[in-house]
């Protein structure tokens, strides 16, 4: 039983490693802001599929590893993935059993106050930036419209990987 | 069986819905703890500190984040080699294929030197007086408003932090930290970055500060009375002795004249951008 339970969390542990290696890799600029946190959308569907085994230790952790590797206010990832992941738990009984592009629709909702958080000044030493930014918003919204693009196909391709790896 | 995997879930792999969520408790525990983070961090910079630390534990992640980029280069190398062999083995067989390998590296070595001395002429500073380290990039996030350079550095090296960090094309930013094995580096395009310049013509001084990655800059609080034109290069000033005097930052690329402000609006092109280059040039004061 042990080492089957090691088993399942080193396939969830490294396909969140994995969407952390593929969060960090470098694309040109236009893409860089545009690019799905595929990080957190792992979280989601492992939080999602498997309540048990993925939970706020796992939000919290990859959210301050995030933290450090975007340089990003230390705990703002952490705050926002435990936030979401809970979000998404909660009302998992309402969320699992709708269907897929009524799950991206919330995501996309989810992603673009997500990427909104990340406007706010904190150090307080910007003038002229605010949340209403043009370009900021266009940025958040394409964000939050590929991340909830990207959530079909990682949903099935997770989905394979629960069914032919994760032992119950 | 685990106390908490509930017997519905040995059932079928889909039938978890008798599984309780997160606790609420939890979670409020996990907010405050990371609130309490963030407030340590905007108040007493803690996740500075901890990041200069972790750069050197996490160093294994950002090493696997170029894998792609490696398959891709052993993929493109083991195809145009195999072609090679193919054309050679009808001439020379396997002593011109050694020679291709090693012409193949030769090239990649040679590309590097050319990135490096294009570096190095582009430093407008005495080199007998200055010491400057080569660099090489890490990684870079692709945080908006407060990107984030890393740069591998050895440990046994002279660096500070505010040395200044330059690409052949200008300024790039300023070392804000400083790991076993790497330093962070803050770029002109980050909102909190000011610095000190002055103007090619006008020869004006002003205070330039970073709006985020890839968007423009703005000079501070500039007098309607001003007279900086469009096009004007500018270059570090040296006030406040962060930077060194002389460096190339961006030019002017519009000024209007808000009706609600008392002062110019101000916009400026950086030249310098990290993320097409791969090394960088480290000013050693």
């Amino acid at each position: 039983m042990q080492n089957k339970n090691f088993k399942n969390r080193l396939w969830i542990y490294s396909s969140l490693v994995f969407a952390i290696i593929l969060d960090t890799y470098l694309f040109p600029e236009v893409v860089m802001q545009w690019k799905p946190l595929l990080v957190l959308l792992t979280l989601i569907y492992w939080n999602m599929a498997l309540p048990d085994k993925v939970g706020i230790f796992e939000a919290l952790l990859f959210g301050l590893i995030m933290d450090l590797l975007n340089g990003s206010v230390f705990g703002l990832h952490g705050l926002l993935f435990v936030l979401i992941t809970y979000i998404c738990q909660r009302f998992f009984y309402q969320f699992r059993v709708s269907p897929i592009w009524q799950q991206s629709v919330i995501l996309f909702f989810l992603f673009f106050v997500f990427k909104m958080a990340f406007a706010f000044d904190f150090y307080d030493v910007t003038l002229g930036i605010y949340v209403s930014d043009s370009f900021y918003l266009l940025n958040a919204f394409g964000f939050a419209l590929v991340s909830s693009i990207f959530w079909t196909p990682l949903f099935y391709l997770l989905r394979e990987l629960r069914r032919r790896k994760i032992k119950l | 069986m685990l106390k908490r995997e509930h017997k519905v879930s040995n059932i079928s792999s889909e039938a978890i819905f008798a599984i309780p969520a997160m606790k609420p408790s939890r979670v409020v525990i996990a907010v405050i703890f990371c609130l309490f983070l963030m407030l340590t961090d905007v108040r007493y910079e803690s996740g500075s500190y901890l990041r200069s630390v972790s750069y050197d534990l996490i160093k294994p992640l950002t090493l696997l984040t170029r894998i792609p980029n490696y398959l891709f280069e052993v993929s493109t190398v083991f195809f145009t080699s195999r072609q090679s062999l193919v054309e050679k083995v009808e001439l020379l067989e396997r002593e011109n294929f050694k020679l291709e390998a090693i012409n193949n590296s030769l090239d990649k070595l040679s590309i590097d030197l050319r990135k490096i001395n294009s570096l190095r002429s582009s430093a407008n500073l005495d080199l007998d007086e200055e010491l400057f380290l080569i660099s090489k990039k890490n990684f870079l996030s692709s945080n908006e408003y407060q990107p984030l350079l890393v740069l591998d550095v050895d440990h046994d090296n002279n660096l500070t932090i505010n040395n200044a960090v330059l690409s052949e094309e200008g300024l790039v930013g300023r070392v804000t930290n400083l790991g076993f094995l790497s330093a962070e580096v803050m770029l002109v395009q980050d909102v909190r970055s000011s610095i000190p310049i002055i103007s090619s013509e006008s020869s004006l001084h002003a205070s330039l500060k970073g709006m985020g990655l890839g968007r423009k800059g703005e000079l501070n609080f500039i007098k309607k009375t001003a007279s900086f034109r469009e096009g004007e290069k500018l270059f570090t000033s040296g006030l406040g002795d962060v930077f060194p005097q002389g460096l190339l930052v961006g030019e002017i690329v519009s000024i209007s004249d808000p009706v609600d402000s008392e002062f110019l609006k101000i916009e400026i092109s950086f030249f310098s951008s990290p993320i097409n280059q791969d090394y960088f040039l480290i000013h050693a004061k």
